[in-house]
């Protein structure tokens, strides 16, 4: 089981790869940043192994006050490159970082699956579900917030970094949240934190959409 | 200091922070609202999930971690938020640059001089190095954030016309500066008598829950 998280990557982020060179402009940029994201799972799996090989703590100290912080920030990394080099659009830029933090899910989600089945046997739906919407979420969201910051890139230097900084803060202690939620006796806790700031984004969203259709008919009016 | 009482003081932060944030989610975060408030809203965020990182630590944990903890981000980017926001969006609007504000400029690197203070006397504390390393960082990051905070605070009205409404928050913004460090200074030196733990803890309560509706009120006649 060594390489499991090899098997795991070839298995699920190559179709992504061989997709890319077909697909149209905007979904070759989505199909491309999910394979970053997963890229990132995988360079950060053997960052946490050593950095556990230097520090020599429990792997509850490890996952709660360690990899939040790489893990953030490898999964910022793609963004920052994207907002310097090609575009600080923010919808575009808001759209990868999403893409970034699914890739990153996707790969640990499908990993963590494989290490489970081969240890306990078997899961179940109810450990699918909270994986996908506690898991999936959190890395998507997470990148996304740091994205935000990021899309200050051109406009407001100044907001950028110290913003883009905050935000990461924000995100790596979120994280850290996340992950000691779930490993203890309160993991629908932990579960339910990513979906409930998703609705809390959704609704926002709604609203806000709401508003400008709003105000789009009255103009015609 | 005891777990409980711990447990409580944390809880009640987390609370004070949390009524904050809401506060400011659905008063700032509009559309055509200023970045600046969005900003501090977001401080109130980091706030919010630093003690809620605290309290989860204690439940689950029994304790906070002896070496480096995480939960420092909470703080560091509460007060990114605020340097963001005072440096990025509105101190370029009050100062060129030019002489005449001088003073002003000096003065307040009263706050980043305090805070290098309180760095120097964690690094002094007996607590293990992890932590004090922690705190002493978190200070700088509050003296950066200060020194504009106290800079927006004593520059005269005929300047900048519309900071004289916001004095209420750059005071209650060092005010939670100041909350900060004596929490930290108090942490590192263990002290055991649990009142004097209750002053840093009541200061944080009160500034956490007046902080936004201080900016909402200074800023009322502000347009974007």
């Amino acid at each position: 089981m060594e390489n499991i998280s090899y098997i795991v990557f070839m298995c699920f982020a190559l179709p992504f790869l061989l997709g890319i060179p077909i697909a149209r402009k905007q979904t070759r940029l989505v199909l491309l940043y999910i394979f970053i994201g997963m890229c990132c799972c995988l360079f950060i799996s053997e960052v946490n192994g050593l950095i556990n090989s230097l520090i020599g703590q429990d792997m509850f100290y490890l996952t709660t006050n360690i990899t939040p912080m790489t893990e953030e920030l490898i999964k910022a990394l793609p963004v920052l490159v994207f907002a310097i080099f090609i575009s600080s659009e923010r919808q575009t830029l808001l759209t990868i970082a999403f893409m970034t933090g699914l890739g990153f899910a996707l790969l640990e989600n499908g990993t963590i699956l494989v290490e489970t089945v081969v240890v306990q046997g078997s899961v179940d739906i109810l450990w699918a579900l909270i994986r996908t919407l506690g898991a999936g979420l959190l890395h998507s969201l997470c990148t996304t917030a740091v994205g935000v910051g990021i899309s200050f890139i051109r406009d407001q230097k100044k907001m950028f970094l110290c913003g883009s900084f905050a935000l990461l803060s924000m995100a790596i202690v979120y994280h850290s949240v996340y992950n000691t939620l779930i490993q203890s006796d309160y993991k629908y806790l932990g579960a339910a934190m990513p979906m409930i700031t998703y609705m809390v984004v959704i609704v926002i969203l709604v609203i806000v959409y709401k508003k400008r259709i709003h105000k789009k008919t009255k103009e015609t009016a | 200091m005891n777990y409980q009482v711990e447990l409580i003081c944390n809880g009640l932060l987390c609370l004070g922070a949390l009524t904050g944030f809401v506060y400011s989610l659905i008063k700032f975060f509009k559309p055509k609202k200023a970045m600046y408030k969005k900003m501090v809203g977001c401080a109130l965020g980091c706030l919010f999930i630093e003690r809620l990182y605290e309290i989860v630590q204690y439940v689950v944990a029994g304790d906070l971690p002896q070496l480096f903890q995480i939960g420092t981000f909470g703080n560091i980017g509460c007060y990114m938020f605020l340097f963001s926001a005072n440096y990025g969006a509105i101190d370029s609007l009050i100062d060129d640059g030019s002489a005449k504000l001088k003073k002003y400029r000096l003065i307040a690197l009263a706050a980043p001089l305090a805070a290098i203070t309180a760095a120097t006397v964690i690094l002094f504390s007996p607590s293990d190095p992890g932590r004090k390393i922690t705190c002493a960082i978190e200070m700088l990051f509050a003296g950066a954030s200060s020194y504009y905070s106290l800079k927006h605070l004593i520059i005269p009205k005929k300047y900048s016309d519309f900071l004289s409404g916001m004095r209420a928050f750059h005071i209650i913004s060092l005010v939670l500066a100041v909350g900060v460090a004596v929490e930290d200074i108090i942490w590192c030196y263990q002290v055991s008598v649990q009142a004097v733990w209750f002053i840093p803890y009541t200061i944080l309560f009160a500034a956490m829950i007046a902080l936004a509706p201080a900016l909402e009120r200074g800023t009322k006649q502000w347009r974007t």
